[in-house]
């Protein structure tokens, strides 16, 4: 009996030596290099999942494809003549720019990434990526995933991997404004459960389908990132703030590769 | 070193590697089964309470790897989660994991481990170690799934263990 308190004692005694620990981040490299062993070591297990994955995937959709070609070859035949009319402006834009004098929009750095894991409690708020400050990865970055959607940022740095939190993480907030209207707000996450669009004047005009985009205010974000749209109004008339949720602009249960990006 | 111990060191690691590959491809939907935690509650069925512990740290410390809650919070809660089964089963139930006491543990576990992750944020958080999170995050519908996949998992763990003797000796 003696012996059964002294180990439950030294248990919550080396859990309290190991928080101490982290909190003086010297447990950092240690769990960083468990990330990468983790990483190599589940190689063989994420081969059989994602067979598995991709092989229910097919046989419960099998009904839906055919519904889903001709959505799609809609919306390829929408985009091809929306990029026809962009390159266009496109083209006017460089020669005003050029004629005015503007100067041109900067040349980003991307590092590519990949998430090894999910936060195994909330995956919604927070997952690893296999990059770390040797590459180049530094605190509070934006993630985004090809076509400049914003997805998250950096929340932590180690030699190897980093945490990534995603755009409906409660720790992120992030300066937007509205296309069309230009109406700015700030976008904050919601415990990995979602993301409203907060404190927009009651002035100012916000409609469901409003598509919404950093606007670069503060810094630490470039401007015309897609964080999502706007999915519904939730404030009152009444309120001093107009509120809406934010509908992601891709699915964050989907990803795979992503890119930090560098200002 | 005990050949059994090397025997549950070895299943511990290669179910996390399991859960946590399967938490990669599957991203974090809730059908993914705990296997951490439930082998938890077998090798607390199974060993003394000094022994439940150190395994139940170590299935902690594994999931930590990959947590973004405040450290410690899921050593925190597979070493309750672990006492708790052990209790469990020399007070209140029986030891050989029967079908209504697997089910017993495996439902009050699956309830438990999460309850007990956001009480230890909630405490750092008060501290203003950590950002505290809302007890809906942890506790919500999706545990109704994880119930039911762990449970499904549990039976077929309990009926392999039977073909390894030697985790019984």
């Amino acid at each position: 009996m003696f012996s059964t308190y002294v180990h439950t004692l030294l248990a919550f005694l080396l859990l309290a030596v190991l928080v101490f620990l982290s909190v003086s981040a010297v447990l950092a490299p240690v769990m960083d290099w468990l990330r990468v062993g983790v990483n190599f070591l589940d190689y063989p297990f994420v081969a059989v999942f994602g067979f598995v994955k991709n092989f229910s995937g097919i046989l419960w959709n099998v009904k839906n494809i055919a519904q889903e070609n001709v959505l799609l070859t809609k919306q390829v035949e929408k985009l091809t003549a929306d990029v026809a009319a962009l390159e266009r402006v496109g083209e006017e834009n460089v020669f005003l720019r050029e004629g005015l004098g503007f100067r041109t929009s900067q040349r980003r750095e991307l590092i590519p990434v990949e998430i090894i894991s999910r936060d195994f409690q909330n995956p919604d708020q927070n997952l690893t990526i296999n990059r770390g400050s040797r590459h180049g990865v530094a605190l509070g970055d934006p993630v985004i995933v090809a076509g400049n959607i914003l997805v998250g940022v950096v929340a932590e740095v180690a030699e190897n991997t980093s945490a990534v939190d995603l755009l409906t993480s409660s720790k992120v907030a992030i300066n937007a404004l509205v296309v069309p209207g230009g109406a700015s707000g700030l976008v904050r996450g919601e415990h990995g459960l979602g993301m409203t669009f907060d404190l927009v004047s009651q002035n100012e005009v916000i409609n469901p389908g409003d598509q919404l985009l950093t606007s670069g205010l503060g810094g630490q974000f470039p401007k015309d990132l897609l964080i999502g749209e706007v999915s519904r109004i939730t404030s009152g008339e009444s309120e001093l703030f107009q509120r809406a949720s934010v509908l992601p602009a891709t699915n964050y249960r989907d990803l795979n590769f992503l890119f930090v990006l560098k200002p | 070193m005990n050949n059994k111990y090397l025997i549950y060191a070895g299943l511990l690691f290669l179910f996390f590697l399991v859960h946590s590959s399967a938490v990669k491809v599957f991203q974090g939907s809730s059908f993914v089964p705990e296997l951490l935690l439930l082998a938890v509650i077998i090798f607390a069925a199974m060993n003394s309470l000094p022994e439940t512990l150190w395994f139940s740290f170590g299935a902690g410390f594994l999931l930590e790897i990959f947590s973004a809650e405040f450290f410690g919070a899921h050593i925190f809660a597979l070493l309750i989660c672990g006492i708790t089964a052990y209790l469990a089963t020399r007070n209140l139930t029986a030891q050989e994991l029967a079908a209504p006491t697997a089910a017993f543990l495996v439902i009050g576990a699956t309830l438990l481990r999460p309850a007990l992750v956001w009480v230890y944020q909630a405490g750092v958080s008060s501290l203003d170690l950590a950002t505290a999170i809302p007890v809906g995050v942890f506790l919500n519908g999706e545990l109704f799934y994880t119930v039911l996949v762990n449970l499904a998992i549990f039976y077929l763990l309990r009926a392999g263990i039977r073909y390894f003797p030697a985790l019984n000796k």
